[in-house]
């Protein structure tokens, strides 16, 4: 089995346009949640910050035919291909580079107040979840294995799963792998609404608060995040110095409800990817919770986190990136990725911010300071709507 | 007028910089870069922009002419083909596939500003 790493990352936030901007911010306990001046039902959001795509030359066409989703997901992946000194299109063809991206729903929003028979024949084409991987594929000329994931906020976790799953095997040497998301739109945010999972908070300062007692639903973010995976042989030839390896992938179905997080199966995602790995649980050295603010999966992560490590559990640095910049949905669990990344990197982990104080089932170690702790082994877990678990494992190279 | 509008529709849809020289010698997909899916957006725009009704690509571009061998000549059934199913294109495009034998005029800038042209007399 070939040995995997991440050789590139290219990441969208409401913190930052860049891995650097992003990790400086979190490590500082910076807030990318503000206030929406919108009529949307909702009073605060993580809104992307502004990035530009025609700096990698993306045509104007393209640039302007794209939907916001589109543009996310291209900036991620040519910011990705560039910071793994891939160029395109000669790079990104001779090593007939693939695509795994986790995407959400695609509701051609911007069409909503046109009528059928008066909109741009265009509009169909984006409904389709996979378009924007598809003008990545012909903008950054990748020509290998391309596939979309569909499975709510796990859908980037199952993306980066696959894709080290097929580098491992031998079937590829390259992939794009991570995943994008805007749901701050009227359709979506009015059903989180109605399902109770978003927050009514209207303080930017507070309105997400993983694991504490008060929280209460999550603030809806924009975002899109992809990693360069890569076998470690090929990067070594190209003269690229990997990040950090991965090293395990597990994912489960809860097979019960359809919204309700179940420790049960998020165990069995961690279990899995912890064998996959072939690691001893207690080797693992920092948890990247999923961490939503909503009292059900703060809840059964926390269960499940002590039913996998037992008394180790309360020693496990636990901390949820969602706590400053919302929830990015598909994107969430790339974005996640990446911050593991340089958790293993820099061997500190980034603060929750606004955990004052847990409940009875809420009390590990939710880190709410900057602290240095040596990692060799990280975890990153997500869940999703229709009961979808994934798991990955990353480790120092 | 028209070869003006048509030029900025072209602009806008195959991204275009303003400053560029559309001429109507311009091939849409040689020179302009257009491909299939340009054509339905070209052709919404120009129904809106002239209120010329339903227009599909295959109203302007004679699809049939792809696999019509003209090297030594148009066939008179070519010829009454394009009056009858293409009539925009009986200004003078038809002398000019006569001289040219080449089929890709159709796919020139002129063709969208024949066929605009004839619908608009036509109203």
């Amino acid at each position: 089995m070939r040995k995997v790493v991440v050789s590139g990352i290219g990441i969208l936030t409401s913190l930052g346009n860049t891995i650097e901007s992003n990790w400086e911010s979190m490590l500082n306990s910076k807030n990318g949640i503000t206030a929406l001046d919108t009529n949307l039902p909702v009073k605060v959001a993580g809104k992307a910050v502004n990035f530009d795509i025609k700096q990698f030359g993306v045509s104007k066409k393209h640039a302007t035919q794209m939907d916001f989703q589109s543009s996310m997901l291209v900036y991620c992946g040519l910011m990705a291909l560039k910071n793994a000194e891939l160029n395109w299109p000669d790079d990104t063809m001779k090593y007939s580079t693939g695509a795994i991206v986790g995407v959400g729903n695609a509701f051609a929003s911007r069409y909503n107040d046109t009528e059928f028979c008066k909109r741009n024949p265009l509009w169909f084409l984006e409904t389709y979840p996979n378009m924007a991987l598809g003008y990545l594929s012909a903008i950054a000329s990748l020509t290998g294995y391309g596939s979309t994931n569909i499975s709510a906020c796990a859908s980037s976790t199952h993306s980066i799963g696959t894709a080290f799953k097929l580098i491992q095997s031998g079937h590829a040497k390259i992939i794009l792998a991570g995943g994008v998301e805007d749901k701050l739109i009227e359709p979506v945010v009015s059903g989180f609404m109605n399902l109770g999972m978003c927050t009514t908070a209207s303080n930017p300062d507070t309105a997400m608060m993983p694991f504490d007692k008060k929280r209460n639903g999550f603030v809806i973010g924009q975002g899109a995040c992809i990693l360069v995976l890569e076998e470690y042989q090929h990067a070594i030839d190209r003269g690229i110095k990997p990040l950090c390896c991965i090293v395990g992938y597990g994912a489960s179905m809860n097979a019960k409800n359809l919204t309700d997080a179940d420790r049960e199966g998020i165990s069995n995602s961690m279990k899995m990817a912890i064998l996959d790995a072939n690691i001893y649980p207690n080797q693992i050295n920092y948890i990247n919770a999923h961490g939503t603010s909503t009292i059900s999966n703060d809840r059964e992560e926390s269960l499940a986190i002590k039913n996998v490590f037992g008394k180790k559990a309360y020693e496990i640095p636990i901390n949820s990136t969602k706590s400053m910049i919302g929830h990015t949905f598909a994107a969430c669990g790339a974005i996640e990725s990446a911050i593991c990344t340089q958790s293993l990197m820099h061997q500190k982990i980034h603060p929750t911010r606004n955990f004052f104080e847990g409940d009875n089932d809420c009390d590990l170690d939710y880190v709410t300071e900057k602290r240095n702790v040596s990692i060799d082994y990280c975890m990153n877990n997500n869940s999703g709507i229709g009961g979808f678990n994934a798991t990955l494992i990353f480790a120092k190279i | 007028m028209i070869d003006q509008k048509i030029n900025e529709i072209l602009i806008e849809v195959l991204g275009l910089d303003e400053e560029e020289k559309i001429n109507p010698e311009n091939d849409l997909i040689r020179d302009l870069a257009a491909e299939s899916i340009d054509f339905v957006d070209i052709c919404f725009r120009l129904e809106k922009e002239f209120k010329l009704g339903k227009v599909n690509p295959g109203n302007i571009f004679p699809a049939f002419l792809e696999k019509a061998d003209l090297k030594n000549g148009i066939p008179d059934n070519i010829i009454e083909q394009l009056i009858k199913e293409f009539p925009h294109t009986n200004v003078g495009l038809i002398d000019e596939l006569k001289r040219e034998k080449n089929p890709r005029i159709f796919l020139q800038v002129k063709n969208l500003i024949s066929f605009v042209s004839y619908k608009l007399n036509q109203n």
